[in-house]
Parts: C-alpha cells; sequence; structure tokens
C-alpha cells in the first residue's frame, strides 16, 4: 500500500502544479479584464493602451534607478519624455510590460517612493465632425453639443425613427440611405407580401393620399415639411453630401399623414400611428419614437388613446408645441397637450437660446425647447432656395429671404454697394442701380428695404444683421421679387469694409432648405431619442425621456416659459453621468379625523461608475399647477441608500395638482442632472 | 376647554362645601376607557385613562342628580410619514341616579347622564375640534371606608356620534367608549 501510495506523489505534484499554474493564468485574465471594464467605462474598448503606463519619477531620481524599477516589475522603459525630463530635472517615462496588465503596474509603482505619479497611456477619441458640406451651417448641432455626442454614438441602423407628416421624399440624395425599408415587402408588385394588410409598404406608408383619407403604398412628400423634419431627425452623416441629421445612422419610416389640403385628420393619424405600432409588436421593428410636427383643433379621446398604446408599446411621441406665440398652459394645443407619459412636447429656440418669437410655450406641459429657427435640412429637390456669395476666393453662406426671387443657375455678377441702413430710395447711392445693395438691418421692415432697393434700381439685395450671427426673415408677401438675403453680421462687415466690389450673389433652387417652426424643433428631439436608443438599447421609454431632461440644459431666458427652462443638450443626455428616474404617487394621510395628502417622491440614482460625482445634492422642487418651483427638500448623497430614495412630501392640500422635479446639484452648486417632471 | 370644564365643576361642587348634611358627594377617580372609534383605537390604542371628577347632591331618599366631567388625552404616529399626532376628548355629564345600601359599608348604585363630549385632534398643520351630544349610563359599588369616606367602582358607557367634514369627505366619529372606573369620594 505504501509502495503503491508513493508511486503517485509525482503525478499529485504535477497535477497541482499545472491547476496553480491555471488558477494564476485566470486571475491575470480576470484582472485584465477587470482593468478593461474600469477603463472602458460604458464602452466594450479600453480606452487606454493595455501593459503601458506614464510614469514621472520624483525629482533626485537617477535614469538608472528608474530603469531598475522598470526591470524590477517586469517592465521596460520604451520612451523617455525629454524635454519634460530635462525641464524638470527627474525622468518622465513610458513603460511597457508584455506579461502585467496596466492595473497591476499601476499598483505597484504608485506604491513606490520614487514614483510620484504613474497613470494608464489613456487614448483620447478624435473629436470629429462630419463632412458634409452644410454641416457649418447647421448652427443647432453645436448648439446641442451634437459633435461630442457623435464622438459616442451616431445612430444605428436597428432603430427607426417614424415621420408622421407630409411624407419623406425617400428619394433625396441625403435620405435615400438612411430610410427605413420594409424587408418583408417587395414593391410596386401589388401584393402584400409580408401579410401585414398594407400592400407595398416598402418605405412606410401613406395614410392619406386623397382628399377623403384614401390609403396608398407611396408616402413621397407632397410638400416639403416632412422631407425637412426627416432630415433634421437622421439625414445621412459624413457621406458629403448635405447636412447630417441628429441619429444620422437611423432609419427613417415615412407615414404620410396629410392630405393634398395640406391637413392632417385625426383619422388618418389615429392609422399611421396603429400601424407603426403594429409593426413594432408584431414584425420586429425597432420604431422608437414619432415625430409629429403638427397640432391644432380640439382635444380627441381617440387620437390621445392612440398615442397612448404606442407609448404602451415604448413608442415616444415627439410633438411640436405649436407655432401662435401662446401659453399652451392656458390654450391647450394637441396633441402636444395631452397628459401621455410618451409625449415630449417641444417648444423652438433661436441661436441665441432665447424661445422664438413665434413658439408656444407652457411652463407645465411644454417640457423643452429645441433649435427651431433658421434650421437648415433637406427638402425635395428643387423645392428649397439656397443662397451664397462669392467675393474674390471667399464663399459666404446667405439665407434666402421667405418670397425672395431667384438669380439664373451661374448667379448674378455685379458689384456691391454699401447703402446704410436703406431707409428711402434717395440714401442710396447711385452706383446701386444695376447692382447690388448691402444693407444693415434694423430700423424699418425687410421688405421696405427692399422695395426701397428696387426703387433706386438696385438688381439684389444682402442684408446683413446687427448683431452677431445669421438670421432668416421675411419679404411678407409672394410677388415678383429680386434677390433678396440675409448674412451674418461678420460677413456684412467684411464685405462692406472691401468697398464697392465685384461678387456672385447666387439664389437659387435646391435640395435644401431653411425654415423656422416648432415643427422643426421636436425633430431634434426625436432624433436625439433615436440615438439614446442606439447607445443604450436596454432602456425602457421612460429611461429614455430620463436621459433627455436629466441632461438637459437650464437656461434663463426659458424658464417659466417650458418646463425646467430646458433645452436639448444632446451630449449631456448621451454622457449623462448622473441618471435620476422619478415616480411620484399620491396618498392619504390619515390621523383620526384629519386627512392630508402626501405624495411619495421615489427616485433612483444611477451613476456612471467612471464619474468623478461625490458629494452632490438632491434638492426636490415642487410647485402647484398655477405656481412656480420651490424647493422642499434637500437630500445629500450620503442619504441616498442602494441607489434610490424615498421622501415624503407632507401636508398636500386634497383637491390641489402638484408637479415635481429634482436637480442634482454638484459641490460647487453647479446642476449637473435633471429629474423627469412628474404630475400629481 | 379644559380651563371652561374646571371652572363649571367648581361651581358645581361650591354648594357642596358649606353643606354638612350628607346629601353631597363628591369623588375623584380614573377610568380605563375602550373607545368606540376604530380608528382613534387604530392611531392611539385601544386603551386610554381618563381622570374624572364627579360630584352628587341627594334630591329624594336614594335619588340623586351628579355632574362628572372627565378627559383623555393620547398621542399617535402617523403610519409612513412618522407623524405625530395628538388627540384629546373631553367629556361633561349631567344626570341622575339611584342607589341602595346593601350593607353597613357597601352601597350599589346606577346611574344616567347626558353628555357633552367634544375632542381636538392636531397633526399635520392642522387642528380639528368638535362637540357632540351622547349620553352616559353607569351602574357601581360603593365601600365606605369609614362613614364619609368610599372608594367606588362602575362600569358603563359614555359616547356620542358626530361627523367631520374634512378634505378626504365626511368622517363619523364616536367619541367615548365602555369604562371602567375607580373612584375615591367623600360624602358630606
Amino acid at each position: 500500500m505504501i509502495r503503491r501510495g508513493n508511486r503517485h506523489w509525482p503525478a499529485l505534484f504535477f497535477t497541482m502544479l499545472l491547476l496553480a499554474g491555471l488558477a494564476v493564468a485566470a486571475i491575470q485574465a480576470m484582472d485584465r479584464q477587470a482593468a478593461l471594464a474600469q477603463g472602458a467605462g460604458s464602452s466594450s474598448e479600453p480606452q487606454y493602451a493595455e501593459g503601458e503606463v506614464l510614469v514621472k519619477f520624483k525629482s533626485g531620481t537617477t535614469f538608472g534607478a528608474a530603469a531598475m524599477l522598470a526591470a524590477e516589475v517586469d517592465a521596460e522603459s520604451v520612451h523617455e519624455f525629454r524635454l519634460l525630463s530635462e525641464a524638470r530635472q527627474r525622468p518622465f517615462l513610458l513603460l511597457r510590460s508584455p506579461r502585467r496588465s496596466t492595473r497591476d503596474l499601476l499598483a505597484v509603482l504608485r506604491s513606490r517612493p520614487e514614483v510620484e505619479a504613474a497613470s494608464p497611456n489613456y487614448r483620447r477619441r478624435l473629436l470629429r465632425l462630419p463632412n458634409d458640406p452644410r454641416y457649418a451651417r447647421q448652427w443647432g448641432m453645436s448648439k446641442i453639443r451634437a459633435p461630442e455626442a457623435w464622438d459616442r454614438n451616431v445612430g444605428s441602423p436597428g432603430v427607426v425613427l417614424a415621420v408622421l407628416d407630409t411624407g419623406v421624399d425617400y428619394l433625396h440624395e441625403d435620405l435615400a440611405a438612411t430610410m427605413w425599408r420594409n424587408p418583408g415587402e417587395i414593391p410596386g408588385n401589388g401584393i402584400d407580401d409580408d401579410n401585414n394588410g398594407f400592400r407595398d409598404d416598402v418605405w412606410g406608408y401613406d395614410f392619406a393620399a386623397d382628399r377623403f383619407g384614401a390609403n396608398d403604398s407611396d408616402p413621397m412628400d407632397i410638400d416639403s415639411h416632412g422631407t425637412h423634419v426627416a432630415g433634421i431627425m437622421a439625414a445621412a452623416g459624413d457621406n458629403a453630401t448635405g447636412v447630417c441629421g441628429i441619429s444620422w445612422n437611423a432609419r427613417i419610416m415615412a407615414l404620410k399623414g396629410f392630405r393634398p389640403d395640406l391637413h392632417i385628420y385625426d383619422s388618418d393619424c389615429i392609422e399611421a400611428i396603429a400601424y407603426a405600432v403594429m409593426m413594432k409588436r408584431d414584425r420586429g421593428v425597432n420604431v422608437v419614437a414619432i415625430n409629429a410636427s403638427f397640432g391644432g383643433g380640439g382635444e380627441n379621446p381617440l387620437q390621445k388613446d392612440a398615442i397612448a398604446e404606442a407609448g404602451a408599446n415604448g413608442i415616444a411621441f415627439v410633438c411640436a408645441a405649436g407655432n401662435d406665440g401662446t401659453d399652451n398652459d392656458a390654450n391647450p394645443f394637441y396633441p402636444a397637450g395631452y397628459d401621455l407619459d410618451n409625449i415630449l412636447s417641444v417648444a423652438a429656440s433661436d441661436d441665441n437660446d432665447e424661445l422664438a418669437s413665434f413658439s408656444n410655450y407652457g411652463a407645465g406641459t411644454v417640457d423643452l425647447a429645441a433649435p427651431g429657427v433658421g434650421i437648415l435640412s433637406t427638402v425635395p429637390a428643387g423645392k428649397g432656395l439656397e443662397a451664397w456669395l462669392r467675393s474674390g476666393s471667399d464663399l459666404f453662406d446667405a439665407n434666402p429671404m421667405e418670397f425672395s426671387g431667384r438669380t439664373a443657375a451661374a448667379g448674378l455678377n455685379r458689384t456691391i454697394h454699401d447703402c446704410g441702413l436703406g431707409l428711402s430710395a434717395t440714401a442710396f447711392p447711385a452706383g446701386v442701380n444695376g447692382n447690388i445693395a448691402l444693407i444693415e438691418r434694423g430700423t424699418i421692415t425687410f421688405e421696405q428695404k427692399a422695395l426701397n432697393a428696387r426703387d433706386a434700381g438696385a438688381a439684389g439685395v444682402v442684408i446683413y444683421n446687427n448683431e452677431a450671427g445669421n438670421f432668416t426673415g421675411t419679404l411678407n408677401t409672394a410677388g415678383s421679387w429680386m434677390p433678396v438675403v440675409s448674412l451674418s453680421r461678420e460677413d456684412g462687415l467684411q464685405l462692406r469694409a472691401r468697398g464697392v466690389h465685384a461678387i456672385n450673389l447666387t439664389c437659387r433652387l435646391g435640395n435644401y432648405g431653411l425654415i423656422d417652426g416648432t415643427s422643426m424643433a421636436a425633430p431634434h428631439v426625436c432624433g436625439a431619442l433615436g440615438l439614446l436608443a442606439a447607445q443604450f438599447p436596454g432602456d425602457d421609454l421612460a429611461k429614455r425621456i430620463s436621459r433627455i431632461h436629466s441632461g438637459a440644459d437650464r437656461v434663463a431666458a426659458l424658464e417659466g416659459r417650458v418646463r425646467n427652462g430646458a433645452r436639448l443638450n444632446l451630449f449631456r443626455a448621451l454622457a449623462q453621468s448622473v441618471l435620476l428616474a422619478m415616480t411620484v404617487t399620491r396618498h392619504q394621510a390619515s390621523a383620526w379625523v384629519i386627512a392630508k395628502d402626501y405624495a411619495a417622491v421615489y427616485f433612483t440614482v444611477e451613476k456612471d461608475p467612471g464619474s468623478a460625482i461625490s458629494g452632490e445634492t438632491y434638492v426636490i422642487y415642487r410647485k402647484s399647477l398655477s405656481g412656480s418651483y420651490q424647493p422642499v427638500r434637500e437630500i445629500a448623497a450620503a442619504e441616498i441608500q442602494n441607489g434610490a430614495h424615498t421622501y415624503y412630501d407632507r401636508y398636500l392640500e386634497r383637491n390641489s395638482g402638484y408637479i415635481y422635479v429634482i436637480q442634482v446639484r454638484s459641490v460647487q452648486g453647479e446642476i449637473i442632472a435633471l429629474s423627469n417632471e412628474q404630475k400629481i | 376647554m379644559k380651563k371652561i370644564t374646571i371652572v363649571i365643576l367648581l361651581l358645581a361642587m361650591s354648594p357642596l362645601l358649606a353643606a354638612r348634611d350628607g346629601k353631597f358627594f363628591a369623588a375623584i377617580g380614573a377610568a380605563a376607557l375602550l373607545p368606540g372609534d376604530g380608528r382613534f383605537k387604530e392611531l392611539y390604542g385601544s386603551v386610554q385613562v381618563s381622570p374624572e371628577l364627579t360630584a352628587g347632591y341627594h334630591l329624594y331618599r336614594n335619588f340623586y342628580f351628579w355632574l362628572g366631567g372627565s378627559f383623555l388625552s393620547a398621542s399617535g404616529v402617523i403610519p409612513v410619514l412618522e407623524e405625530k399626532t395628538q388627540a384629546t376628548q373631553m367629556f361633561i355629564s349631567l344626570g341622575a341616579g339611584w342607589e341602595t345600601r346593601r350593607s353597613r359599608r357597601l352601597q350599589a348604585d346606577l346611574g344616567a347622564a347626558l353628555l357633552l363630549a367634544g375632542f381636538r385632534e392636531k397633526t399635520m398643520g392642522a387642528t380639528a375640534s368638535k362637540w357632540a351630544p351622547g349620553f352616559d349610563v353607569r351602574a357601581g359599588l360603593r365601600y365606605f371606608l369609614k362613614e364619609k369616606l368610599f372608594l367606588g367602582v362602575s362600569l358603563g358607557y359614555a359616547g356620542a356620534w358626530t361627523a367631520a367634514r374634512t378634505e378626504a369627505g365626511t368622517i363619523d366619529i364616536i367619541l367615548g367608549g365602555m369604562r371602567l372606573g375607580g373612584q375615591l369620594g367623600l360624602r358630606f
């Protein structure tokens, strides 16, 4: 027995050695994974060069000592930062180890007395902008920090955004690539191939083909509105063509709901919504949001039910707040005004972050603002008016005034003359006759300036802004106008400084156009939902909407005009390091005789593991339906247990409505996140 | 309200202080009150201690009229909110009684009275109060320790019904309830 046992010892020994080796390898692999995860944040790729560290040694450390230390930790010095080493009189080295993880190296090196600092060799993103030639004129994109958001995500073809509108020019050069295409349908064969009840619904469907709302399969745009909206949401980006959409890789589903009289009827609207819901629920098409840039008329419970049904299927319904310049709280505007969780009502803001003069508002009913003035986007071929000026080798972007006349395709080659404010025809210089008038904005209407220029014999008019940036304007009435365009103040002053000189003014029909309206603001938010769906596919609708609210910028000029005074911030919505989701429920607190209502304000906090946020404060605000927000409670970060907290807001009046919102403030008092609002 | 009750009781008892013919009696005691109102019990507890004062005057043979006053004060905590709440009930009874001696030291009596009951509740920044009429019936035994000094026990029911209109709707309220009391008294 003893002899037989002895024979097994070597085998047992080697087996244990093998197991120990495997365990060490497994632990090292896990360490590497953990290091990757830690460095990667929400992305699956590491954000630093694995196995490398940058080391700053303490003063007095010799290169020899540094090299010895490197060898000791199983690394070698692969680069010396000579300029820094010489300037700071100590070694600055890049160390690399083929066997040890960055995390390991950092742990060891940071514990050594001769090391002052050690850090991963982080890799940084290229801050790219899309190469779409008209991108520079899409001011709204930089306002909402889209370029930074695009560094993280540019949208996914697996995300579908529906445009319920006048149709979409699905052949447009900048939209054809991002149109959703029903994979189960063979175009033009007159057969309902996928058996979904709609024949030839390839790009979407036309729910309002004629004045009686008969259907057909072709959702081609009958105006330019739907195509413009679609372009804001998801025009192909970085394709060296035209403009760039917010979610430039998403797919656009065209739901044409407008009849030839350019009105949408609730019956068609309901059918279109039902189609989107059916395609998501029964066919697995990932419809994330429906954009509804229309409104007016009364409340319709059927339409509300249809929108609610979309919400029940995880589809957001993004509505334009309206262009009447009125208060939606006092005069409800539908469908934006339905009290449904999946509706986002959007007002329009301009490039100065002011509420657009035409935009409806409502501190209790309009969710947020987004760019909606002078928005450049796609329009059906030949329906957009575009303008520019060439002065020498310089090219200036111009905005055609509404009702402006056009030039020939080659433009108008004339001299340009400074005409001051253009207050009367007699004040124009004689040389402007047959040439182009350069006029400063202000004092009188654009129409009057253009009439004065015409009387002075001008062949074209360029009106430059009296404040920074460009603008859009109107000549008020259609007619046989000469070309009249607007220019930024900076460009106008440059032209003026050059004196009388030859320029080329071109104002011609194209595939892109500027339009104002809350119709243009809504698709910014709709596109943002698409981008969020691509970045966080596991989110439910409520969380997605929370991200929009959490990331929004608070803008002083919008306070009291839209909920939270918020304007869309695409980057922060995507990169929000603190995400709040709030639920408020109303209860009755009964003593014996006295009964008062109270609200259970429950909120969850999700912090980006990579964020360095700590010591923040959560401030719960409450307001009555007609009042303004008042803070009711400040909660320190330390009070938040397991990422959730409930605050009981006492003493509420039984028959009064209240609205709640939570702000997260940093130690410095800066607002770093905002919750959704909730009404009880 | 407490002050008014005490003044009324003192006024009612003032003739007794002057009397010396054994027709008057006065007693001080406490009762364990089992509240009749379910919601009150739930919040404040199912047994409350209520101090009481009683005084009476024999009109004819075994019959007497009597005046009694008592109150209870309780505090509780509203569930979930953990908000403190405080309630007071006050009782003033005016009625008649009948007594009979069962032995030299033991005496039994029965009493019935009209009751004026009130409540006051204070919580969540609000106060509610109201008075309501009711009745008070009791039966008891008195044991005379000395000629004029007695110990008494009594069992009875003192109740009043009312309703309060609150923001949450109308709430039915029962004031008082079953009571089991003990007294130390003096006959003049």
